[in-house]
């Protein structure tokens, strides 16, 4: 097993070497010089030179790049062009906002979505069947920044059970109730998919040949559910899960743009309309150790699961 | 049953009691939403977006300042400086430096030295994004502790303008920027009424009173600047009150939708941004003059005003925002007559219609405007072909040249001056190395401009910029659309402690009298 990690993070640094490629001449290609947007229209000619030469962008592209692997290697991501933080120490202040939001929020859909979906297996074309089905396809349509407002509307205005600026954080109480309102948001997103697919897998297990005997054998239902027929759907299920964490990591800008909350999706988004080229190239190598890892503990995850897994 | 039910009621007046709290108490914090994601470059030389030139609105002094709640250079009066005197021919300018004046955090008496270095600062480009505006400032000297000399190489419109409480004008302590270098922009320190405390990355700048403030110390003790990008949350967020006061989305709706929330006080503010339609006169089709007459004839102002709401806009009078030291306030502008445009454009041998390209951002606003705009050119046979681009990649490729239709949405410092040569100097002219925002290639009205830039007679210098409007608005560099006003609202028991009209810094600013009234 541990070949098996050491294996998969060898080939995940070629991964990182390609990306970091990727996104330094990506994020030049795109028209738009930060030194103009960081210095505003009004900024005269000679202040953009001054700091175009200041962010090191009047040396030419090879140089720069030679710079920013050369550094990246000995762990420095350089600073922001914008604000002139250290870009690792930025991503480090945001990071937990966006763990805590994805985290929770993931735990939530999992704990309505896995028994909601197993639910509507066993209950197949029948009304809750129909319910479910149509009540996913709801969250999975509706977009993210809506169904905010509408929880905003709800519960901070009419109600005012939550805050609308869903930042604080003084006191663990503050904490959990800006917590609430975005991770019911991006949890009920996650429920969808994972009411779906745990749906769809069970189906197939349902009709395998050992749930049939384990119920000629007289095995109660509740076990046979849970312990027989569950056990051997989660996989697809985690599968789901891993890949789509790595894209709720990412989609979660809509959620902390309108919840007003700190976070990686806000910090890239961000760069981008900046055009803060360290801040983007510090994030995307981010973005891709997260996903990586992600995989990496996904694979782990299905010999847990399934003994007959085996890691060469 | 009983204790089921308790639960959530338990729950929810925990819940009111932390939002509820500190209402009842005498309020001194106030909390203002600002459209931005993040803060930019909290550095008052380096900065020009309207979020960090808000916030740093209330942090720093000039040797002079526009009256709060105004926008206009003829409400100077002292700031730091308690008198100043030019000599007659008007290039040496000597100033009384305020005694007593302390820097935030410490950082000792504000004097001479610190104004003559901050000057200096303001007119280097490292360390300056306004430093062409300077660039007539020669010798800059403390003569003692509490007196500055200024001496021009040549005559320029408004000293006085330069040395305001805006941009470069700014005064920063010598000691804690020299201390601070790069970084000054991490901790501002100035000697205004508010000091930097705290910056929190997305979320916001608090500020604290500076009690030490030479004018008295202020009645609010603490600014929670908070950075709420998304246009709706920071209305919801006035809404239940978790924000005192907020920037406004230019727009009528928002104005008529605000105003509906109790207790709420909405103000369309000076200095208005003029939405001008610049043209380029070198490129075919548009360097037939007939052609840019068509255009200029093809818009029909009024209907403009109508179309975004006659509170946050009102029609363009001149090439130059209206209000402005200089301004032709009836400037000969070309009437709305589709007839005309379309004899015009059959005179040009353009009968059957002609096409233009407009590089266009993608904000909502200005889309909107110009999506109106080939409405109404459509109606006479014109055909403008708009290009929309994400905001940065617009900047970029409108200095490039690469637009030969250009429509900029701006405010400047209300001298005509300022406009005229940056919009219509050929000095100006993008894609050359003293580039600023002449998009039109403009060339018509140098002379004017330039001699307006050093007369000394204030009559013959307000003729010449008529003059120079008149033969750009005949030559058609620009056509002139509408002007919008920068909108704000807040509770209505926040007394601001002056009549707010306008902000040069576009935030209201948060004197040391503004307070809570409840």
């Amino acid at each position: 097993m541990y070949a098996f990690i050491i294996k998969r993070l060898l080939s995940a640094l070629v991964t990182l070497f390609a990306v970091m490629t990727l996104v330094f001449v990506l994020v030049r290609i795109v028209p738009g010089d930060p030194a103009q947007v960081v210095l505003g229209d009004q900024a005269s000619q000679e202040a953009i030179e001054a700091m175009r030469i200041r962010l090191g962008l009047d040396r030419s592209m090879a140089e720069q790049y030679v710079e920013f692997i050369s550094n990246a290697l000995v762990g420095d991501w350089g600073t922001s062009m914008v604000t002139g933080q250290p870009v690792l120490a930025e991503v480090l202040k945001v990071l937990p906002w966006t763990i805590e939001l994805t985290v929770v929020s993931l735990a939530l859909g999992a704990v309505i979505g896995i028994p909601l979906g197993v639910w509507a297996a066993v209950r197949r074309n029948k009304l809750t069947d129909y319910v479910t089905r149509v009540l996913s396809l709801l969250g999975l349509s509706f977009p993210a920044f809506v169904s905010a407002i509408i929880l905003l509307m709800v519960f901070s205005i009419q109600l005012r059970w939550f805050p609308v600026i869903s930042s604080g954080g003084d006191s663990f109480v503050e904490r959990m109730r800006s917590l609430a309102l975005p991770a019911v948001n991006l949890g009920l997103i996650m429920a969808a998919y994972i009411t779906r697919v745990t749906r769809s897998a069970m189906l197939e297990v349902l009709g395998e040949d050992y749930v049939r005997t384990a119920r000629a054998k007289g095995v109660p239902q509740g076990a046979v559910l849970w312990r027989h027929a569950l056990r051997n759907a989660l996989i697809p299920v985690v599968t789901v899960v891993g890949l789509y964490l790595g894209i709720l990591i990412g989609n979660s800008v809509l959620t902390e743009v309108v919840f007003n909350r700190p976070g990686l999706g806000k910090l890239i988004v961000g760069a981008l309309n900046q055009r803060d080229y360290t801040m983007l190239q510090g994030m995307m190598v981010i973005y891709t150790v997260i996903v990586v890892l992600v995989n990496l503990i996904t694979d782990l995850t299905y010999g847990l699961i399934d003994p007959r897994v085996k890691y060469k | 049953m009983i204790g089921k039910m308790m639960l959530p009621a338990a729950l929810a007046a925990a819940m009111f009691a932390f939002g509820a709290g500190d209402a009842l108490a005498q309020k001194t914090t106030l909390v203002v939403g600002m459209a931005s994601a993040d803060a930019g470059k909290l550095d008052p030389h380096l900065t020009a977006t309207t979020p960090d030139k808000g916030l740093l609105n209330w942090m720093f002094n000039g040797l002079v300042r526009v009256q709060p709640g105004r926008a206009s250079p003829e409400f100077i009066e002292p700031d730091l400086a308690e008198s100043w005197e030019a000599s007659p021919d008007g290039l040496t300018w000597t100033f009384n430096i305020r005694h007593g004046v302390q820097c935030h955090h410490g950082y000792g008496e504000f004097t001479a030295e610190d104004a003559a270095y901050s000057i200096k600062r303001a007119s280097t480009k490292e360390t300056s994004s306004f430093s062409a505006d300077f660039a007539a400032f020669g010798a800059v000297e403390a003569v003692d502790k509490y007196t500055l000399k200024i001496t021009l190489s040549n005559q320029i419109p408004t000293v006085l303008g330069l040395l305001a409480n805006y941009h470069g004008g700014n005064m920063v302590c010598k000691k804690a920027a020299e201390e601070a270098g790069e970084d000054f922009m991490k901790r501002p320190i100035g000697t205004g009424p508010f000091m930097f405390a705290e910056y929190q990355p997305q979320q916001f700048v608090r500020l604290v009173a500076n009690n030490d403030y030479f004018r008295g110390a202020p009645k609010i003790q603490e600014i929670i600047y908070r950075y709420v990008p998304s246009d709706a949350s920071r209305d919801l967020a006035f809404e239940s009150g978790e924000v005192d006061m907020i920037y406004g989305k230019q727009d009528q709706t928002w104005v008529d939708r605000i105003k509906q929330i109790p207790g709420a006080v909405v103000v369309a503010m000076e200095p208005a941004e003029l939405s001008n339609i610049s043209l380029n006169i070198t490129v075919p089709p548009l360097n037939d003059i007939r052609v840019r007459q068509a255009i200029a004839h093809s818009i029909d102002r009024s209907a403009m005003v109508a179309f975004r709401g006659d509170v946050v806009t009102r029609a363009a009078v001149s090439v130059v925002p209206s209000g402005y030291l200089g301004t032709d306030e009836h400037a000969p502008l070309y009437p709305y007559d589709p007839e005309k445009a379309k004899a015009l454009l059959a005179e040009a041998g353009l009968a059957n219609g002609v096409s233009v390209k407009t590089i266009h951002t993608t904000l909502p606003g200005m889309l909107a405007t110009i999506e109106a705009i080939q409405a109404q050119l459509k109606k006479t046979g014109i055909d403008l072909q708009i290009e929309p681009v994400e905001h940065a990649t617009f900047h970029a490729q409108i200095r490039q040249d690469l637009s030969p239709v250009v429509h900029y949405s701006a405010a400047r410092f209300p001298v005509a001056d300022v406009y005229l040569t940056q919009f219509f100097d050929s000095n100006s002219i993008v894609g050359t190395p003293t580039a600023i925002t002449n998009f039109s290639h403009c060339n018509v009205a140098d002379d004017e401009i330039r001699a307006a830039r050093v007369e000394q007679d204030a009559e013959k210098q307000k003729a010449l910029w008529k003059e120079a409007q008149r033969k750009i608005v005949e030559a058609v560099c620009a056509v002139p659309i509408y002007e919008n006003l920068q909108l704000w609202a807040w509770k209505d028991n926040l007394d601001l402690g002056y009549d707010l009209k306008g902000s040069l810094n576009l935030s209201p600013p948060i004197t040391e009298l503004t307070h809570f009234t409840k």
